[in-house]
């Protein structure tokens, strides 16, 4: 199984945080608050049904709903896999964030 | 719900497409969702912003992928193009070639098309510039003349206010022009009114164009011509002298005349020497009508108008005279864009074509275009069914049927456009031979016809993506399981259409073959007719100026004094150039119906010069004195018109102001004095040396030429040698009357070899395909004890079909069209019936080769291979 990518990281992220309320808009407004970064709510399906195939998230329908011109939601839920593939990421990344020296910057200063 | 409606339109449509289709993971939803929710914050304008921004978006980047995506499998079709081109060097090349030749074929004929239409538009004021001709009737014999009086332009330009400006031009014959010690004989001179730089666009290089030929005696060269006398000097004020004896000053230079313009010259003089030297021929609209005048109308001004004002001014200037000869005039203005294709006068200005061959020529360039498309498609789609198992390895392999429907379109543009280019190539190789058939100085017009390229680019799509239909569209769809499975029956069905393609090839191009048998033996026929004299070893003498007229008894003695000249006799014409015409009163005629002959001014000497043959009478005879003014000779014709059985002492009337009544002594047989095209006219041949303007010398066959030529200019220089000693052979001036025919019997000829060469692609194809086909069957026959010599047989049979069905058409079709053409000829090739299975049993053995390699492959096969196949 390949890395997961930050995006993904994020949205998977994003999914369990929203627990049953876990959809294209929610999760897109999700991570703009937290990252504070500009981007089209396009970018965030291909990975979202990218995930969905690795079987590390599930997707299911809600109901028809009219302000959406009678289309169903798309929910997502994390899997068993997503959730394991998560922790086993941030399990790495701690892994290179545990005893890292400190670096003196003084020398980039007179530069 | 009002809203939910309005949440639509063209922004939408563009992302779905964009994306790919609806069904996209409540992706739509949710943009709706949130427009709605922009729409209740912001309002409506902020929220179609907001939407147009979201699909704005994504736009780089679904291009980007679609590019990329696109290419990396272009690549691919590309290799896989590449391999099978490898893999069936044979085929594809044939393939390949074929489409190659057809457009290369029709963009050659497209330029010669282009070159035709083209005359005459270079003019900026083309538009307004008309000829005058005139047409009508006079004594009962219609007339359609291309030239007109020389006073008749002026009055109109002064009388008729639409008539802007008058331009004037009159034919010098062959001139004797020098500078200095250089001395050259001027074929394409002359006289032209000062008017002509402003009409015509014809750009003065120096010079003024408005007073350049306002003086008499003033003459303007082409850049090329002033090369030949002046090389790199300043010519302007440099003085030619002109038939040996008059002095012209040169007064400009101009470009070179477009190969395009119907009008063709290097040299003009100015118009108005001709008036200060003989006055009287301009001031009446009578007597002489050899110029050809163009007239320039003002902007707007309708000719039609033009010409009925005209009829007034005719009753007034010629009313007299047409009602005492009986008959009528019309004046007619022609379009100067018409001439070069739509005119058929007499005395045109130049030699012209005819918008027959343009039609005919563009019907041939599309027929083979036709052809090498058709077969191009035929052969693609025969060789595709080998590729099934591609297809089904493919599908196993995931692809989706849309990505192997742009694989095969992919493919079949590559070969497309690799004929185009290839064809582009070929233009350029065959060009140079191109313009040496047509005899045009052709350009391929890139540039002068902006459509000709995009609808190259065009047609290399639509054949590539025809082409590639099949394959794309049927053996795409085809389950893997079929297909791998075992050969199912591909382009099954098609053999029908396929044949009746191959009929119709070969059916053109039998026709062309016809075609080209008769124009070739119309020429030999031509070539070849007894003309009614000996054009053989008689060189022709000019007499340049008038100066030499007074010698030319002691030329004729000097000339005879050689052992091998026979005879020489002089003349105003040689055959191949007319005659002069003028109304006659023959004896028993009235004036109301008098006739018109040819008249030729002879000496003595002439008719036996030119070995006529004297059918009654006798030949003219210093030995009376009355021949000098009294006596004339008619042709056979001429006593057949007017009806005498007894011609001799009958006496005939030239009514030419004179009226000499002169008497007939002899009938000569009836020769060629005119283009052989034409059928032979009423003439008389009478004495009048004043009018000598040639020398036929008779040759005794054998001897060096130029050595032989040599000693006549001795001869000729002993007696006066300060004139130019010009020349020419009659056979080869006669022979230079059928240039037109035997262009048009070479292009024919190319013509028929390239549609016989693409229909042998397409039986090619056939063959193999059906060959292909037709594998097992063969080995069973084989096994069955055939024989390779019968199967052979048993696969050209079909071929042998489709050929005699192709004679059945083209046979009542040529001889349709060819009978059309021979029309125009008053002396023409009886239609040779053997030129029909001639070309048949042609087309019969080039087929039969065509498919032989296939047959004998097919039938020399081990039957134990050709069974297991599959």
């Amino acid at each position: 199984m390949s890395e997961l990518s930050r995006l993904e990281e994020q949205i998977m992220l994003s999914v369990w945080k929203l627990q049953d309320e876990a959809y294209g808009i929610s999760i897109y407004k999700h991570i703009r608050n937290i990252t504070r970064k500009k981007f089209a709510i396009g970018g965030i399906y291909f990975p979202l049904e990218r995930l969905v195939k690795k079987g590390l998230l599930k997707a299911y329908k809600g109901e028809p709903t009219p302000v959406r011109g009678g289309q169903s939601k798309r929910y997502y839920n994390l899997t068993k896999l997503g959730m394991k593939e998560l922790l086993a990421n941030r399990k790495t990344q701690d892994a290179f964030w545990k005893n890292l020296p400190k670096i003196d910057f003084a020398g980039e200063e007179s530069r | 719900m009002k809203d939910s409606t309005k949440f639509s339109g063209v922004g939408l449509w563009l992302l779905s497409r964009l994306i790919g289709s609806r069904r996209n993971y409540g992706l739509f939803g949710d943009i709706e969702e949130m427009y709605r929710s922009v729409l209740g914050e912001k309002g409506r304008f902020k929220a179609k912003l907001w939407l147009w921004a979201q699909i704005l978006r994504t736009i780089p980047h679904t291009v980007y992928n679609w590019l990329y995506w696109g290419l990396v499998m272009f690549a691919n079709s590309y290799k896989v193009t590449i391999r099978h081109f490898r893999r069936q060097k044979l085929y594809s090349s044939v393939n390949l070639l074929g489409l190659a030749v057809g457009m290369a074929c029709c963009i050659l004929i497209l330029s010669y098309v282009h070159f035709e239409i083209s005359y005459d538009k270079f003019h900026d004021k083309a538009d307004q510039i008309y000829r005058l001709t005139m047409d009508g009737q006079l004594t009962g014999q219609p007339f359609n003349l291309a030239t007109s009086n020389g006073a008749i332009g002026p009055s109109l330009r002064d009388k008729l206010p639409e008539v802007e400006d008058v331009v004037r031009f009159r034919r010098k014959h062959r001139t004797s022009v020098a500078y200095q010690d250089k001395l050259f004989f001027e074929e394409r001179i002359h006289w032209v009114d000062a008017s002509v730089f402003e009409v015509f666009s014809f750009p003065l290089l120096l010079g003024s164009p408005q007073k350049a030929l306002q003086m008499p005696y003033t003459v303007v060269l082409t850049e090329e011509c002033a090369r030949k006398y002046f090389g790199s000097d300043d010519p302007i004020g440099k003085v030619l002298k002109i038939d040996n004896h008059v002095d012209y000053a040169v007064t400009g230079i101009m470009k070179n005349v477009p190969e395009n313009s119907h009008i063709e010259f290097d040299m003009l003089l100015s118009f108005r020497t001709l008036e200060v030297v003989y006055p009287e021929r301009f001031s009446r609209w009578l007597g002489d009508f050899n110029n050809w005048s163009y007239l320039l109308l003002r902007e707007g001004a309708d000719h039609r108008e033009v010409e009925e004002k005209c009829l007034p001014l005719i009753d007034d200037n010629m009313g007299k005279v047409i009602e005492m000869v009986g008959g009528e005039v019309f004046f007619n203005l022609q379009p100067l864009a018409r001439i070069h294709l739509h005119s058929n006068l007499l005395g045109d200005i130049a030699t012209r074509s005819d918008i027959m061959y343009v039609y005919l020529f563009s019907a041939i360039a599309l027929f083979i275009l036709l052809l090498a498309c058709i077969n191009f498609m035929n052969l693609a789609t025969a060789r595709s069914a080998e590729r099934g198992r591609e297809v089904g390895i493919r599908k196993v392999h995931g692809a989706f049927q849309g990505r192997l429907m742009w694989q095969f379109l992919e493919e079949s543009l590559i070969h497309a456009f690799a004929s185009l280019l290839l064809a582009l190539i070929l233009v350029q190789m065959f060009l140079p031979v191109f313009r040496s058939i047509s005899g045009r100085e052709l350009t391929v017009p890139y540039t002068e016809a902006g459509w000709l390229i995009p609808a190259l680019i065009g047609l290399a799509v639509l054949v590539g993506l025809t082409a590639g239909s099949y394959p794309s569209f049927i053996l795409s769809s085809f389950q893997p399981s079929t297909i791998l499975r075992g050969n199912p029956r591909l382009g099954k069905g098609k053999g029908r259409f396929r044949g009746v393609l191959v009929v119709f090839q070969f059916a053109i191009s039998t026709t062309l073959i016809i075609g080209t048998g008769i124009i070739m033996s119309q020429v030999q026929y031509m070539k070849h007719k007894h003309l009614g004299f000996d054009q053989d070893h008689l060189v022709i003498l000019r007499i340049t100026d008038d100066r030499i007229r007074p010698f030319i008894e002691p030329i004729k003695t000097e000339l005879l004094s050689l052992p091998w000249v026979k005879s020489v006799g002089g003349s105003s014409h040689v055959p191949g150039w007319g005659a002069h015409r003028n109304a006659v009163l023959p004896e028993g005629f009235s004036m109301e119906n008098s006739q018109t002959m040819g008249i030729i001014q002879v000496d003595h000497d002439f008719l036996q010069a030119l070995g006529v043959e004297i059918v009654i009478g006798r030949n003219f005879s210093r030995e009376f004195p009355a021949d000098a003014d009294k006596s004339v000779l008619i042709n056979e014709t001429a006593a057949r018109k007017f009806g005498w059985s007894e011609p001799l002492e009958k006496f005939i009337i030239e009514l030419d102001g004179r009226s000499i009544s002169k008497r007939v002594i002899g009938v000569i047989g009836d020769f060629h004095f005119m283009d052989v095209r034409t059928s032979i006219e009423p003439l008389m041949v009478y004495l009048a040396p004043a009018e000598i303007d040639t020398l036929a010398v008779r040759l005794a066959p054998g001897g060096e030429l130029t050595e032989r030529l040599e000693f006549l200019r001795r001869a000729w220089n002993k007696v006066v040698p300060s004139a130019p000693f010009d020349y020419f052979f009659l056979d080869a001036s006669l022979e230079s009357q059928y240039r037109l025919e035997g262009s048009l019997s070479r292009l024919f000829s190319y013509f028929s070899v390239l549609a016989v060469f693409i229909a042998c692609l397409g039986l090619f194809g056939m063959a193999a395909y059906s060959a292909e086909q037709r594998t097992k069957e063969i080995g069973i026959r084989k096994v069955l004890g055939a024989s390779s010599s019968g199967l052979v047989l048993l696969l050209s049979r079909e071929m042998g079909k489709f050929i005699l069905f192709a004679n059945i058409i083209a046979w009542p079709l040529a001889y349709w069209v060819a009978g059309h053409w021979l029309q125009d000829f008053a002396y023409r090739t009886p239609i040779h019936f053997w030129i029909f299975p001639l070309s048949a049993v042609l087309v019969l053995t080039i087929g039969f080769l065509t498919t032989a390699y296939q047959s004998f492959k097919a039938a020399a096969s081990d039957p134990v291979d050709s069974l297991r196949y599959e």
